[in-house]
């Protein structure tokens, strides 16, 4: 590529140099799959100065496994979160993906340009109320990853927006990976759009199950620019529940579950910041719809007996997803290592969920000497 | 931009009946250096998908290397922001790909980049440098799924189609015989407004056959 007088386009293949060029030319514009970006290119909307392109990165594209927890590569793109292995793993987050556009949009869309998209921090009301994922991880208790040239950042993905709904990146700042607990399969994602299939949320909403720990954790987005955890329908649910034998003993629990969260959906504090709408849609409309969603996600992922066992098949298949990718990248030659810093100090309690990685920040000592 | 605008533009029909068009009173300003187009609107010569940088700032410009439908091409003095289908279109000439909302809803602009397909609106052309990029331009007269889809679907207006078999062509590279739910949900990224889905579902499980 040619080059005038400043940095017009970068390509690295690693995330070091990648880092060293944003601190050096903060203002270079990040760009993954560019499915958001070239809506606005195409517009008028945006002249970048330079483009730091991040999609040739192996170390941020993919999935890896520990004990407790998945880390997802912030550049892996949508299709590939919903290949099947990943889809036995964290059918939320798999159904999540496979709501967003068409089949062509998802293979360049990617999970960290999800949660950086929408409404910039300070900057006019997002064009397309998108962020379909967040509301997946927000429910799964995902704590993202972020790396400048000096610093690892970890905050819990809801953390990492303002009350506007702008996403609070530092100057020079990417996002790296995802951090989430390992759960059990017991989870769901429901969309209502404008369109049957691929379009922008008129509702998403998503229930994620730990029969572990007994927590039930709900979100719902699509109204706003930050989907709400709605928690008290959870806690409600949590004591409705026979975790022993693995089932639901009163089949109105569904329905009641489901307008618990629809009268989440109302009141404020709860509801997004500000409780402001996006679209125009009637509230009506979307409480009506929350509660079809959740009673319809409820009876997914807990039907009313039986899931003692689909809990069971779900940790084999767990265990097998995570010995054969170990095996895959060592075969392929990928990164054994995930886009995290070292070790995690001190547990950070993402509400609702069990803890999981912390908020932390780490410096990084040495210039070059690559990840802590 | 907002639909109204749009239509406005078109709506030719509409307001003072004397049959003459009113220019707009804003083209007079913060016109685009090359169109002369106001930032943000776009005439009817001008369809989606064309960037349109704000009034202010330089270009930051540069240059690519790619292989399209086999033939190795450069690209020079390109702004960094263009759409891997303005460059198709109109600095290659390749029209098999086609500019429909310019905004990744509709699926007419689809290409294969690398054998994926993706949406060619939405894909900055910067990223295709060092690539294979493959138009509805590379089959020629005999292919099995043109066949097929000029077969079923030729009623139509065709618009959708270039997107519909590159679609098509990299389901069947990966699925040899795809499932209709398969073909259902590959299919659903693309809009076609003259026939109806069974349509092409039809043609893909006739491609499938003339494969055999």
């Amino acid at each position: 590529m040619s080059v005038s007088t400043h940095v017009v386009a970068l390509r690295p293949t690693e995330l070091e140099p990648a880092v060293q060029a944003l601190a050096a030319e903060p203002d270079l514009c990040v760009l993954a799959g560019g499915t958001e970006l070239m809506v606005l290119a195409n517009a008028g909307r945006l002249r970048p100065r330079g483009f730091l392109l991040i999609d040739r990165i192996p170390e941020l594209r993919g999935v890896w496994f520990s004990e407790q927890e998945v880390i997802i590569g912030a550049a892996t793109t949508c299709a590939d979160l919903t290949h099947p292995d990943l889809r036995a793993v964290l059918p939320a987050l798999a159904q999540a993906a496979r709501a967003i556009g068409s089949a062509a949009l998802r293979t360049r869309a990617t999970l960290g340009g999800n949660l950086a998209s929408g409404k910039r921090l300070g900057g006019g009301p997002a064009p397309l109320p998108g962020r379909d994922l967040l509301t997946a991880l927000i429910a799964l208790g995902a704590v993202a990853v972020c790396r400048t040239r000096d610093k690892w950042r970890q905050v819990p993905v809801a953390d990492l927006y303002a009350r506007d709904g702008g996403a609070q990146l530092l100057p020079g700042e990417l996002i790296t990976a995802l951090r989430l607990p390992l759960g059990t399969g017991q989870q769901g994602f429901m969309k209502i759009g404008t369109r049957g299939g691929p379009g922008r949320p008129v509702l998403t909403l998503a229930l994620v199950v730990d029969p572990s720990t007994r927590q039930v954790a709900c979100a719902v987005g699509g109204h706003g620019p930050v989907p709400a955890r709605v928690d008290h329908a959870g806690q409600w649910l949590q004591a409705h529940v026979d975790w022993e034998a693995g089932a639901i003993p009163d089949p109105g629990t569904y329905q009641t579950f489901a307008r618990l969260v629809a009268e989440g959906l109302l009141a404020p504090l709860t509801a997004g910041p500000a409780g402001a709408s996006t679209s125009r849609i009637p509230e009506e409309y979307r409480r009506k719809a929350a509660e079809v969603c959740a009673r319809r996600a409820l009876v997914r992922a807990l039907p009313p007996s039986g899931w003692l066992e689909q809990v069971k098949q779900y940790q084999i298949k767990a265990e097998l997803m995570r010995a054969r990718t170990a095996v895959e990248r060592a075969e392929r030659g990928l990164p054994q290592t995930p886009p995290v810093p070292g070790p995690i100090s001190g547990p950070v309690n993402v509400p609702g969920l069990g803890a999981l990685g912390a908020r932390t920040d780490i410096t990084i000592p040495s210039q070059g000497g690559g990840r802590a | 931009m907002s639909q109204a605008q749009d239509f406005d533009q078109y709506d030719f029909l509409s307001a003072d009946s004397s049959g003459e068009l009113e220019i707009d009173p804003l083209a007079g300003s913060g016109t685009h250096p090359v169109s002369g187009n106001v930032p943000g609107q776009r005439t009817p010569e001008q369809p989606a998908g064309t960037p349109m940088p704000p009034a202010s700032g330089p270009f930051a410009t540069v240059s690519i290397r790619c292989v399209v439908n086999g033939e190795p091409v450069e690209v020079p003095e390109m702004w960094v922001a263009d759409s891997l289908l303005f460059v198709l279109r109109d600095r290659l000439g390749r029209t098999a790909a086609k500019d429909g909302c310019g905004e990744g809803e509709c699926g007419a602009c689809v290409v294969l980049l690398d054998g994926e397909p993706v949406l060619a609106c939405l894909t900055p052309a910067l990223v295709a440098e060092g690539s294979a990029v493959t138009t509805a331009e590379a089959y020629a007269e005999g292919d099995e799924v043109s066949a097929a889809l000029a077969a079923h679907c030729g009623a139509g207006c065709g618009y959708c189609l270039p997107g519909i078999g590159l679609t098509t062509r990299s389901l069947l590279a990966r699925q040899p015989e795809p499932s209709e739910a398969a073909i259902r949900e590959s299919l659903s990224g693309h809009l076609c407004r003259c026939l109806p889905p069974g349509h092409f579902i039809d043609a893909v499980h006739e491609a499938v056959r003339r494969r055999e």
